[in-house]
């Protein structure tokens, strides 16, 4: 469905991906992990279309992105949530998932399918109206995945949805985020609870400095000695 | 007599309004200043001039005509001088070029019209009526009734159209806001191309409620749309509302009770003084919630 190929890319002069290769099957779930500053943003980002990549290329369902614009991206099926939600402060519930749902044409079914997420995340119904910078981290979060949802893409980014959430509510993500998987959606997770996104994942890639130091079966890479001592923190 | 100077003062600021709104759109979006806005309304406003007297065309036409140029002006510097710099970190690149963007129109402007006072065509009727003891030129009345109703109408489709709201996100964060799919370069041209039409319109309207055009109100016009959104809060469509309502209001009594000549010093110190007190303008907050 995805597959990168020596991908470079970064911020002006400064170079933060150094070739990097991945693939994302349709129907799967897949994690990418690795520390802070080790090119995990960049790297969605890249593939979404906010930053034009230096070398390599990205093919989706057989189109190349590189150098597409990330509004003609999102129309060919990927769909990117941001890191920090990135919800649209000043604006109602509502209108964010109007927005999440921007350029289709079928209004009866945007209408379903916000009914759907309403259904899905209560609190959200019972807030459509109000400012979307009103709710808490959490309520946040569901609305900027719902968002990224109305979109109807085949594969999702979603990037450290767990941050700056309490525990409960960090539960509640994976769960929704391997509901979300079951109904068939391909999903591409970034995260820094290395443990939480293994477990819900099939497949792992782990990028260090710019560049995937290790991939496999997330239940092997689990298991592994060198991922247990650099990500989970275990002797 | 106070009753006339409010009345012209409404309409004065309803006109300011129209002026500022699309000013002030364009600093919400890029936070940058369009030194070339009061030049293309002015342009546009010329131009309906001279379809009216050197063409004698329909007012109707003339006006949508001239606005439907000044917006394409509007959206040509955009594309021209401001989009590839869009990503430049440092603001005071596009600074610069808007400033020589409003240069390049105006002096096109001053050989095309001259830089002398020319008198517009007065296209409403000078009668009046009667309202309770009052004379009320029906001129006025037009003119609000225009601008309030542009000004409702813009207001509405920022509200409940896609296109509208799209503009609205693309203000509050652009690389989201593309995210979503939102054409960026698109929306962008067109609240450059909304914002010069509304200009025009303002700037028709002003110029035949005092049948005069010239190359210095085009300067003003900037002036103006930048003061009243800052008094009133930049970036807000209520922000530009307040602003050029009170900028029209207070210029009009200083003129009359005060003099004419201290209009823009006092005008101007009382900008200063909002300012002072509230630095985010009347209806402007601090951008709060960012979690």
């Amino acid at each position: 469905m995805l597959t990168v190929k020596s991908l470079e890319s970064g911020y002006g002069k400064i170079k933060a991906l150094f070739g990097i290769d991945l693939e994302i099957k349709q129907g799967e779930i897949v994690a990418l992990i690795g520390a802070n500053g080790a090119g995990k943003t960049t790297f969605l980002k890249t593939v979404s279309g906010l930053i034009k990549p230096s070398g390599g290329n990205i093919t989706f369902e057989g189109k190349r992105l590189d150098n597409l614009p990330p509004e003609t991206i999102v129309n060919l099926g990927i769909s990117h949530v941001p890191e920090g939600r990135m919800i649209f402060t000043q604006q109602s519930v509502e209108t964010n998932l109007e927005i999440g749902a921007f350029g289709r044409k079928d209004k009866k079914e945007i209408k379903q399918d916000m009914q759907k997420y309403y259904d899905m995340f209560p609190i959200l119904g019972n807030r459509r109206k109000q400012k979307a910078g009103t709710l808490s981290g959490g309520e946040q979060q569901m609305l900027a995945i719902a968002r990224g949802l109305m979109k109807r893409p085949k594969l999702i980014f979603l990037d450290e949805p767990s941050m700056g959430l309490a525990p409960v509510l960090v539960n509640q993500i994976f769960k929704i985020i391997k509901e979300l998987h079951q109904t068939g959606l391909s999903v591409l997770l970034v995260e820094q609870n290395v443990k939480k996104a293994l477990k819900i994942t099939q497949r792992a890639y782990v990028i260090e400095l710019g560049k995937i130091v290790h991939n496999g079966k997330s239940s092997e890479l689990l298991n592994s000695e060198a991922i247990r001592k650099s990500y989970l923190g275990e002797a | 007599m106070f009753f006339d100077v409010l009345l012209i003062g409404i309409m004065v600021g309803a006109i300011y309004t129209l002026v500022t709104i699309g000013y002030s759109m364009v600093y919400s979006i890029l936070k940058l200043m369009n030194f070339a806005h009061g030049d293309v309304y002015i342009f546009g406003t010329f131009i309906c001039y001279t379809l009216l007297s050197k063409y004698s065309m329909n007012p109707l036409v003339a006006i949508l005509i001239a606005a439907l140029l000044g917006g394409l002006l509007a959206s040509l510097v955009e594309v021209v001088a401001y989009r590839r710099l869009r990503s430049e970190q440092h603001r005071m690149i596009s600074m610069i070029t808007a400033l020589g963007a409003a240069y390049v129109i105006q002096n096109s402007n001053e050989l095309q019209w001259g830089n002398q006072v020319l008198a517009f065509p007065s296209i409403l009727t000078a009668k009046t009526f009667q309202l309770f003891g009052f004379t009320i030129p029906i001129t006025q009345i037009i003119i609000l009734v225009i601008a309030v109703s542009l000004i409702a109408v813009f207001t509405l489709f920022l509200k409940y159209h896609p296109y509208g709201k799209a503009i609205l996100c693309v203000s509050e964060d652009i690389p989201t806001a593309s995210l979503m799919g939102i054409p960026i370069n698109k929306t962008i041209t067109m609240v450059y191309f909304i914002g010069g039409m509304l200009g025009v319109v303002g700037g028709i309207l002003y110029s035949t409620s005092y049948n005069a055009v010239s190359l210095a109100m085009g300067f003003r016009g900037t002036i103006i749309a930048f003061t009243a959104a800052v008094i009133g809060g930049i970036g807000s469509l209520g922000g530009a509302l307040v602003g050029g309502m009170l900028l029209g209001i207070c210029e009009n009594f200083i003129g009359v009770y005060v003099s004419s000549s201290y209009r823009d010093p006092i005008t101007f110190l009382l900008l200063i003084l909002i300012l002072l007190v509230k630095p985010t303008g009347i209806m402007g907050s601090v951008d709060q919630s960012k979690v």
